[in-house]
């Protein structure tokens, strides 16, 4: 079991002339959370698509759990479960028909397949709601059946194609919840996301802006990335009750790479040399007031934003 | 094995048919509820042609001539006008079809041994109904003619024609007309049980799901044929029981060989519209892709006009179409009582079409996503 759950390099996917995912390298460890990050039309759905099977690469080659996406994709198919960004089950079976149904479509049948609807069942929880048509189920519980539907086989590797996109919170984190004990099962997790609190919780994240992954790493080793804190540079909040005047003012201060609002407070990343004091002094005299400052270490939402910028300056 | 995950596909797919009563008792109803309405109204055999009469000669002779026109059961007599404008006048009115002059001198001509010119002014821009009022006319003068001269012992008759009419002594137009359109219904109502159902899955996400299962694509194409071949088998009784039963159109031949050959032309027919449904990519599109197989089927399939007189390239176009062989086998096997080897020049291309349509979709489904 040396070999990584997945190993891309230089995988590309066109669509006529447009390049949906545009050279990506990747690499990610057995038994591991791997976050996805990007923003809409990014090539996280391509990208995951293409490492299913379900989408033929136009360039480069992925392994995934040691095999071929192109040559062995039906080998593939046994090992992976897939929830989509989609609710793509049954909506007029219900909960248990969709499991009996998504069971057989690999291959269980019998005793087996019982035993295995009772243990995903037990899993997500889902049994007081196993009765009901898929269709009428919440959000949250439509995601747990999906997530019930594509553990039956008992797949090494999990791709979540945003599977929190519009549940509730609590659902959310109830959901994530079973993601930690999945993976410390020893399944390997393959998620995509829109949300920072959830890419701070996976082991390892990579971030693809205009289909081209721009960093991939532990969120915390992110963070202290060079580009994103370079030797000098400050990071800091400040705390306002002026909230737009000082963000506005904070515009034509020299020495101020980036201002972004954060809630209640303002985020300032600084040139080096440029100190907070410096740039407070700048202000005019009434939004000083009842201002606090303190230095913050970056966000992972800090480094993508950043790192988006560059990317945008670049070309 | 090839069909891996059928029985999976099967199980979803029966149980989505049960899960929607509605649409099933539709889909079992709506083609024995057409045959019946269909079947009443289209009747090739025209009678009760709306004719008027400008009797310029007003004798006995003449009216006896009109009542035996009438007496063919091809015209109705709307009444009578006093001349040929008025009679033209009700014929571009639409008010009449055939407008009949008999001439003033009707029975001097007669008395003469001359012959009677009788003009029948027929409205041709329906082309089978004047066809057939001309043949009536024409046929009543021969038969009048034949009966005098047999009457009067003068010449015998060139050829004594005897035609007479097998499998359907009365000519009936039933016989020839329902059992095609039993097959056209049937084709119609089955395909779109199919046509529509891998879009569905596409525009709902489900496709995709199911393409990550290690579930194969003939599995996929052929565990939503086969439930379907049950609904259209539940049609084919209930058509078969309306065109026997209310039609009067008995079956001639062997019911289990029926049964047989209408199993394969709902598979084929299915398999069509799962051509159709990996082709569209919007439900829209499958609708419309099903109005383009649909009129070719009605129309070229020997269904309403004679194929033999279709000009080339299309009677060649004929031969790709199921619905033509399906529709020479019902003839054949319902009205001419024809058994299993001497239909087998239909059966087999049928089986052919079937086979190869279904190999196609399998493959298509297969590549699908891409």
């Amino acid at each position: 079991m040396t070999t990584p759950a997945i190993h891309a390099s230089g995988l590309t996917r066109r669509f006529g002339r447009f390049v949906a995912v545009d050279h990506v390298d990747l690499e990610v460890g057995r038994a591991s959370i791997f976050g996805l990050l990007g923003p809409n039309g990014a090539g996280k759905s391509t990208l995951i698509r293409m490492l299913c099977g379900l989408l033929r690469p136009t360039e480069g080659s992925a392994e995934v759990l040691g095999m071929d996406v192109v040559g062995d994709r039906d080998a593939i198919r046994r090992r992976i479960g897939y929830v989509s960004q989609q609710f793509s089950l049954y909506g007029e079976l219900t909960a248990m028909e969709n499991l009996t149904f998504f069971g057989k479509a690999y291959g269980l049948g019998g005793a087996n397949l019982r035993r295995r609807r009772d243990e995903v069942v037990e899993t997500v929880g889902i049994r007081e709601h196993l009765g009901k048509r898929a269709a009428t189920l919440s959000g949250g519980w439509k995601q747990r059946l999906a997530l019930a539907s594509a553990l039956l086989h008992e797949p090494d590797l999990l791709f979540l194609d945003e599977p929190t996109a519009g549940i509730d919170p609590v659902a959310r984190r109830a959901l994530w919840n079973l993601l930690f004990e999945l993976s410390a099962a020893g399944k390997t997790l393959f998620v995509t996301t829109h949300y920072m609190d959830e890419a701070e919780r996976c082991d390892h994240v990579a971030y693809i802006y205009a289909s081209k992954i721009l960093v991939s790493g532990r969120p915390a080793a992110l963070k202290g990335l060079p580009e994103v804190v370079p030797a000098g540079s400050v990071r800091a909040e400040l705390r306002t009750d002026h909230l737009t005047e000082v963000f506005q003012a904070l515009q034509g201060v020299p020495g101020v790479r980036e201002a972004t609002i954060f809630g209640a407070s303002v985020h300032v990343f600084l040139e080096p040399g440029t100190s907070i004091e410096s740039v407070v002094d700048a202000l005019p005299t009434a939004l000083r007031e009842g201002l606090e400052t303190r230095s913050i270490t970056p966000s992972l939402e800090d480094v993508f934003v950043t790192l988006t910028r560059e990317a945008d300056d670049a070309r | 094995m090839l069909a891996r995950g059928l029985g999976a596909v099967v199980y979803k797919e029966l149980r989505q048919v049960r899960r929607d009563p509605a649409t099933l008792v539709l889909a079992l109803l709506i083609p024995a509820v057409q045959l019946m309405i269909f079947g009443y109204a289209i009747d090739t055999e025209i009678r009760d042609i709306p004719t008027v009469v400008v009797d310029q000669a007003r004798t006995q002779t003449s009216r006896e001539l009109a009542r035996r026109l009438e007496a063919t059961g091809t015209f109705r007599f709307a009444g009578e006008v006093s001349g040929r404008d008025e009679a033209l006048e009700q014929l571009r009115r639409g008010d009449a079809r055939v407008a009949v002059v008999i001439p003033h001198d009707l029975d001097q001509r007669r008395l003469d041994g001359q012959p009677a010119p009788v003009q029948v002014l027929i409205d041709g821009s329906d082309a089978n109904l004047a066809q057939q009022a001309q043949a009536a006319a024409v046929g009543l003068g021969l038969a009048e003619t034949r009966r005098r001269a047999v009457a009067s012992g003068g010449l015998p008759l060139a050829y004594d024609i005897r035609p007479r009419y097998l499998y359907n002594p009365d000519g009936s137009s039933d016989r020839f007309f329902v059992p095609g359109l039993a097959g056209i219904i049937l084709q119609l109502v089955t395909m779109v049980l199919t046509a529509f159902s891998i879009v569905r899955e596409r525009e709902r996400g489900t496709l995709e799901q199911l393409m990550v299962t290690p579930v194969s694509g003939l599995a996929v194409t052929l565990g939503k044929i086969l439930p379907a071949v049950l609904i259209g088998a539940g049609e084919t009784v209930l058509v078969m029981l309306a065109m026997v039963h209310v039609f009067d159109v008995p079956i001639a031949g062997s019911l289990t060989l029926l049964a047989w050959v209408t199993l394969l032309f709902l598979f084929t027919s299915l398999a069509l519209g799962m051509l159709i449904s990996t082709i569209a990519r919007t439900q829209l599109q499958a609708m419309l892709l099903t109005m383009l197989v649909l009129l070719p089927s009605v129309l070229l399939s020997g269904f309403m006009f004679p194929r033999a007189t279709m000009p080339p390239g299309i009677h060649e176009l004929t031969y790709a179409i199921p619905a033509t062989y399906f529709i020479e086998i019902l003839r054949g096997l319902v009205v001419r009582g024809a058994s299993g080897p001497e239909l087998m020049q239909h059966i087999l291309p049928l089986a052919g079409i079937g086979l190869f349509l279904s190999l196609v979709v399998a493959i298509r489904f297969r590549k699908y996503t891409e």
